[in-house]
């Protein structure tokens, strides 16, 4: 198979070869004919190239012609290529880099009347007061926190002058509540012993007997004192019934 | 007896093969497969049970509380860190830096210096994209500090324009803000985008105190107030106060911006084009009025 391989390869190779080994010598023979018959030709033809068409011969950088412009420092484009090449941000910038050379008017540079009040109008919103306005503010606010802390100062003050007799106040109301509370109690253990010695024996204050006795017991209570206070009326208007006769 | 072993031992490691990376091997255990098997290779629950929420790993976002109010939600806290995202910073340039620039001739101290001067060293820079509004020229070196200069900066304090002011210096705080920040730090670009230079803008509320007050040496201070409170820093501090109006450099040491000035020498409105080497400015009265304003 390799002879095979080998064989045919070979001469395929000797097939090509010829030819153009031929072409070649061909080819030479007619420039040589050429340039011997007429002197004229050659040099016309170097006259014909104009300098720009040199100058592409010339560039090997394969750089776009914008890109090149650059890199030597020109004016990328002569004319707008794109879209955003009309807007006045990219004039100016081409102003700005490379000067008169832009064929951009400088007077692109300043805003316009309509462009003068779209800033004016913006700046009335974004600094809407004067230096001296924001200087007053400002002081006017650390005033205000001063009075503030000041004024919860002088409130502290005074209440911490009242603090003691408001700490008397608080003792002398809690210890009469003790003492309302002690003599309730000393009240109800009373009743459950004069309970205890009317039944003889003890008797459990939740029983019904007991709950009876005592509503008995303070109804007679309620009794004793509507009593006691009709006769001290009773006494008070003999006395004042003595002194109108007197 | 004892050679006798010695003979053999000795004999056994001449006969052992070598210890090479060929004959090691690791330890049990050493290495571990950190591969969950599929399927036959020991897939089955992996330890997460039969379906749901929680074969799924259905995890809660930290401090979530399935419909409870979450505790850390529940309840009222002092936010320390409250809009610390969009404070001013103003990055730090020690006095010994700044000593260090003017001794290696990065800065020429025969000229006022301000952000633009300082960002042009390369050793010094600042991206008011980060919230950065411009330096702050700290203390650090003021015993050593010996340049007379007239530096405008951001944020100075009280030590600072003490160091800079006994040697016969001028310091001003003054504000930018951020277009024009951005035009001070790289004034190339912005003449390259063949623009007007556009007015400085006025500090925001917080910062209007710090920089109209003459302690500060703030550039919308009252001059005759600042001069006084010149006088009482050098009182304060212990040195004499050097009198400019007798110094050489007197034109130099008195030249400030306007409050709406972004350059110095140049004015709100002019146009700079590097390449042809002019300025331009506005001859149109409305366009004359709005930058003067």
């Amino acid at each position: 198979m390799s002879i095979i391989s080998f064989k045919g390869f070979s001469y395929v190779g000797k097939f090509v070869k010829v030819p153009i080994v031929q072409c070649f010598l061909a080819r030479n023979a007619s420039i040589k004919n050429e340039v011997q018959d007429i002197d004229v030709v050659t040099t016309t033809a170097e006259k014909t190239l104009s300098e720009g068409e040199v100058k592409a011969i010339c560039d090997k950088s394969r750089l776009n012609h914008g890109h090149r412009n650059m890199v030597n420092g020109r004016l990328p484009y002569d004319k707008p290529v794109h879209r955003y090449h009309n807007t006045v941000k990219y004039k100016r910038r081409m102003y700005g880099r490379y000067g008169e050379a832009s064929n951009v008017s400088p007077g692109l540079a300043w805003p316009t009347a309509e462009d003068l009040a779209d800033i004016r109008e913006y700046e009335s919103l974004a600094y809407p007061l004067t230096i001296q306005e924001m200087q007053k503010n400002a002081l006017e606010l650390i005033e205000s926190e001063r009075q503030e802390i000041q004024t919860n100062q002088q409130r502290i003050d005074n209440n911490m002058k009242k603090l003691n007799g408001w700490l008397k106040e608080v003792k002398e109301k809690s210890a009469k509540k003790l003492l309302e509370a002690q003599q309730a109690k000393e009240k109800k253990e009373k009743l459950i012993e004069e309970v205890k010695k009317h039944f003889g024996y003890k008797i459990d204050p939740k029983d019904d007997r007991f709950k009876e006795m005592l509503v008995k017991r303070e109804k007679e209570e309620k009794k004793k004192v509507r009593e006691e206070k009709k006769k001290i009326r009773e006494e008070k208007l003999l006395n004042y019934l003595d002194s109108k006769a007197k | 007896m004892t050679s006798f072993t010695n003979k053999y031992v000795l004999n056994l490691l001449r006969n052992l093969p070598r210890l090479s990376i060929s004959n090691l091997r690791n330890n049990d255990g050493a290495v571990k497969k950190n591969k969950r098997g599929r399927a036959q290779h020991g897939g089955d629950k992996h330890g997460h049970g039969n379906k749901g929420s929680k074969a799924r790993q259905n995890f809660m976002r930290p401090g979530y509380e399935t419909g409870n109010t979450p505790f850390y939600m529940k309840f009222p806290r002092e936010q320390y860190y409250k809009d610390h995202h969009v404070k001013r910073q103003y990055p730090p340039l020690s006095l010994t830096t700044l000593q260090k620039m003017i001794d290696l001739n990065r800065i020429d101290i025969s000229k006022p210096i301000d952000l633009s001067v300082l960002c042009n060293t390369g050793l010094y820079n600042i991206n008011p994209e980060d919230k950065h509004f411009g330096v702050n020229l700290i203390d650090e070196g003021a015993d050593n500090f010996k340049a007379k200069i007239n530096v405008e900066v951001q944020w100075a304090s009280e030590p600072t324009i003490a160091a800079i002011e006994r040697n016969g210096g001028v310091i001003t705080t003054s504000f930018f803000d951020v277009n024009s920040l951005f035009i001070l730090i790289n004034p190339k670009k912005f003449f390259q985008r063949g623009e007007a230079i556009p007015r400085r803008m006025i500090p925001p509320d917080d910062a209007i105190l710090y920089y109209s007050s003459a302690a500060n040496r703030g550039y919308l201070a009252d001059p005759e107030k600042i001069s006084w409170e010149r006088f009482v820093l050098a009182q304060k501090y212990g040195y004499k106060l050097p009198k400019i109006e007798d110094d050489p450099d007197y034109d130099m040491l008195v030249s400030r911006k306007d409050q709406r000035q972004i350059f110095y020498g140049l004015e709100p409105g002019w146009v700079v084009n590097l390449k042809d080497k002019v300025i331009l400015k506005p001859i149109d009265p409305q366009l004359k009025e709005f930058y003067r304003s």
